[in-house]
């Protein structure tokens, strides 16, 4: 409504999140699990006397901090760049409701960062006593960047009282914030044993040390199984009705979740009859094998996440499409022509009659727009009100979906969007917005056809 | 004149002042890491070439700092954008759909800069590999300078709601293309004033290392002549840059003292330090130096917040924006700040007291 909207041919802008943020989700993780468990590791190594097991440790640690601290760091920054390019009215309002969680969270970036590179550049000169100290508080405060980030994550999709009281703690606290949290941390630990197999499987140890670790981090490996499932079904227990509903009943988001189920008990079956069985077995092959399943069902789990929210970006607060679901009468009232401001602007150029000199839409020429005009409006409140979910041909694309329609059936989808499904916003606009956007989606079905 | 979409109807979540103050202290931060990498890859990459020793040495120490230059500076660089988005969301967004392509790469460009570094570093050792590792180092280099000239460009359109529409690339249906690069004189002019600044805290950077984390004595003389070297390019070039770019803003801007005055006196007063210290180098010389330097930084932080205050004057008047107070979670930033510094203190007495430990025990 307020922003202007970025024109991404095919894929269309939202889509471009997830460059970053699959990329992201998958080392954000390693960053909290690895940590927890190379502190864990230390504990062992000492408790144990273990000299061979701490030299195996920090080789782990120097391909940790590669990883996690570049690619984590700037990847999380890519998300939110990318969001504020393609959402910017929601980021706006992420920002306007929790900027003091990000700015807590950016202090636990940076002890974890100190303490990362700590380790990789002072492992040989610490005491015991400090390295374990400072193992520790790398491994606490990632923890605590994992908490702190899925209270704001979370909240997207169960806004909770926030949305009557508008106060900080009521959306961080959310109905979904606890077992998101177990989750996450379940996935961290689980995603962390599997970089580590990867990792154990490509550095030349003795097979006592590779024994040793794969039996320790497979039990890891299980607890963060158990802790997803747990977290999992407790989430579902939690939500609101209408996700729960989607989950149960939109096809995309239902075969998404079989996808993850399937995936977890594949990743259980090559755990217990890999690894864990015969520990020695652990190649390269096998570890990437289980680091693509683990990191699969991580990613589709991303996809439901996000898929249940729908129709809202924040729940019940904005839309995908970035309208408050409060203003929808009011702009089927006024026109969205007349509320969009960049679309206003645009068709004010094109279309310099549309408006009257107090920029309100002339009613006098809403009857006489011609075919191209109404062509060109009609284009426009596609981008701009569809543009967020759906591209013409593209990822999402609504060419299939209304070959068959003619123009009296399109004409009456839009208006009954939200019934037709309930991961779609209501069309937002007066009943000539609806003929302009059925004359864009009409002439263009044709054009296709003939093609 | 394009559409200035609304300030976000959640307010803010603190006094216009706290998100200021948090803003320019965060960018201050990230421009003296920022400065390490913007100007002093460029640099080190040089003096790794020279056959002086010790002065290739000290441009070799530099690039192997460098990972933690960038990991910090990333890190700081958060802070100034957190608040830029909760003070100026309607300015910023737009301006950086306006160039929506390259500000979504510059994240896949980091990247790769970043990581070429480290090949460097790696690498560079190793006959076989060298020329490449230098490759990769100049590539990093110059990825960094073109990612600077992204910001200068985002940070120049967004005060500038009135050149828009010229930027304004228009796709389907009034949607943008995203494929402006607003690199006008007052962009470019802006750039080498952040990359003299930029040369003067790497200068100051130079002797700080020297004397306080390497303290190697014999080759402080040869640093010296480096450090004033780049002290005086940094302020020439800073000097230059700020004389044009004062031909170009509006006139009123040019009416704030502190605008005009202090951010040029600040360099100055590190230049007279710097000479000081050539002409009787001592610890405590270095140590004021250094200072000079941040504190030349933290004035022109300032300067450029007011400055882009006064830009944005006639779209948006702070002190009307709706303010929403968050107490608790100001406080629990706060106190989560404290802690943290208290860690940040324990990890730097750790580093400094097992380096010390080690140091003695090599000795020994």
């Amino acid at each position: 409504m307020e922003y202007p909207f970025w024109y991404v041919p095919f894929l269309g802008s939202p889509m471009l999140i997830p460059v970053y943020a699959l990329l992201h989700v998958l080392v954000s993780h390693f960053a909290v699990g690895g940590g927890i468990l190379i502190w864990l590791g230390i504990l062992k190594a000492y408790r144990e006397n273990d000299r061979e097991f701490m030299n195996y440790l920090r080789s782990l640690t120097r391909f940790f901090v590669l990883i996690t601290v570049v690619f984590g760091a700037i990847t999380g920054v890519g998300i939110w760049w990318t969001i504020g390019l393609s959402s910017p009215q929601a980021t706006s309002a992420l920002i306007h409701t929790f900027v003091f969680g990000w700015a807590t969270e950016w202090v636990m970036f940076v002890i974890e960062l100190a303490s990362a590179l700590g380790l990789f550049y002072l492992w040989e000169k610490f005491t015991p006593k400090a390295h374990k100290t400072v193992a520790f508080i790398y491994a606490i405060f990632a923890w605590l960047s994992l908490v702190v980030i899925t209270g704001i994550t979370s909240f997207m999709a169960t806004t909770g009282r926030w949305i009557e009281t508008k106060n900080f703690w009521h959306g961080f606290f959310n109905p979904t914030f606890l077992p998101s949290v177990l989750t996450r941390t379940g996935g961290a630990l689980l995603i962390s044993s599997l970089y580590i197999q990867l990792h154990l499987s490509l550095v030349r140890t003795s097979e006592r040390i590779r024994e040793k670790v794969v039996k320790w981090i497979t039990r890891w490996a299980a607890f963060g199984l158990s802790t997803i499932v747990v977290g999992g079904l407790w989430w579902f227990g939690v939500v609101p009705e209408f996700i729960r509903i989607k989950v149960q009943t939109a096809p995309t988001v239902t075969i998404f979740m079989a996808i993850v189920a399937f995936l977890l008990l594949a990743l259980s079956s090559v755990l217990i009859l890999g690894p864990k069985r015969n520990p020695l077995w652990l190649s390269p092959p096998l570890a990437i094998l289980m680091l693509i399943i683990g990191a699969g069902g991580m990613v589709t789990g991303e996809f439901v996440r996000e898929g249940t929210r729908k129709p809202y970006i924040v729940e019940k607060y904005l839309y995908s499409n970035s309208i408050h679901p409060e203003m929808v009468d009011d702009i089927s009232k006024s026109g969205y022509t007349d509320q969009a401001k960049w679309v206003k602007f645009y068709i004010s150029k094109n279309i310099p009659d549309l408006f009257t000199e107090d920029g309100k839409v002339s009613l006098d020429k809403i009857g006489k727009l011609s075919e191209s005009e109404k062509h060109l409006i009609g284009e426009s409140i596609f981008h701009y009100q569809c543009g967020a979910c759906h591209t013409t041909r593209g990822y999402n694309g609504l060419m299939d979906r209304i070959k068959e329609m003619d123009r009296e059936m399109l004409h009456d989808m839009i208006g009954y969007l939200d019934g037709i499904s309930n991961a779609m916003p209501p069309f937002a606009g007066q009943e000539w917005e609806t003929d302009a956007l059925t004359e864009y989606l009409k002439k263009w079905q044709e054009k296709e056809v003939k093609k | 004149m394009t559409p200035i979409p609304s300030f976000d109807p959640l307010g803010l979540p603190a006094p216009v002042i706290v998100n200021l103050a948090l803003k320019v202290f965060g960018f201050w931060v990230h421009w003296f890491f920022m400065g390490m990498w913007f100007s002093g890859l460029l640099v080190a990459l040089l003096l790794i070439r020279i056959k002086n020793t010790y002065l290739s040495n000290a441009g070799m120490r530099i690039l192997k700092t460098m990972p933690i230059f960038i990991a910090f500076g990333i890190n700081a660089g958060i802070v100034p954008l957190l608040f830029i988005q909760v003070l100026f969301p309607n300015f910023f967004y737009t301006s950086t759909i306006l160039q929506a392509w390259f500000w979504f790469f510059i994240v896949a460009l980091v990247l790769i800069a970043y990581y070429g570094i480290y090949y460097f570093i790696f690498n560079y050792e190793k006959p076989e590999r060298k020329i490449f590792a230098y490759g990769a180092g100049w590539l990093s280099s110059i990825i960094l300078l073109f990612v600077g000239l992204i910001f200068s460009s985002e940070m120049k359109l967004m005060v500038s709601p009135d050149s828009w529409s010229t930027y304004s690339s228009f796709g389907p249906g009034g949607t943008l293309k995203g494929t402006a690069l607003a690199l006008s004189i007052q962009a470019i002019l802006r750039y080498f004033m952040v990359f003299g600044l930029s040369t003067v805290s790497l200068s100051s950077y130079l002797l700080f290392d020297n004397y306080f984390l390497k303290k190697e004595n014999q080759i402080r003389d040869e640093i010296k002549k480096l450090f004033l070297f780049l002290l005086i390019a940094g302020i020439v070039i800073f000097g230059f840059a700020g004389h044009k770019y004062l031909g170009y803003i509006n006139p009123y801007l040019k009416d704030f003292v502190l605008w005009k005055y202090l951010p040029a006196i600040a360099p100055l007063l590190t230049l007279l330090l710097g000479f000081l210290y050539y002409k009787k180098p001592s610890r405590i010389l270095a140590l004021l130096t250094f200072f000079g330097a941040l504190l030349s930084l933290l004035v022109n932080s300032i300067s450029r917040q007011i400055v882009q205050i006064e830009e944005l004057e006639p779209f948006l008047k702070l002190k009307d924006l709706p303010l929403r107070v968050q107490f608790s979670p100001i406080l629990l930033f706060l106190i989560t700040l404290i802690v943290g510094l208290f860690v940040l203190g324990y990890l730097l007495k750790v580093y400094f007291v097992e380096t010390r430990r080690r140091d003695g025990l090599q000795n020994s």
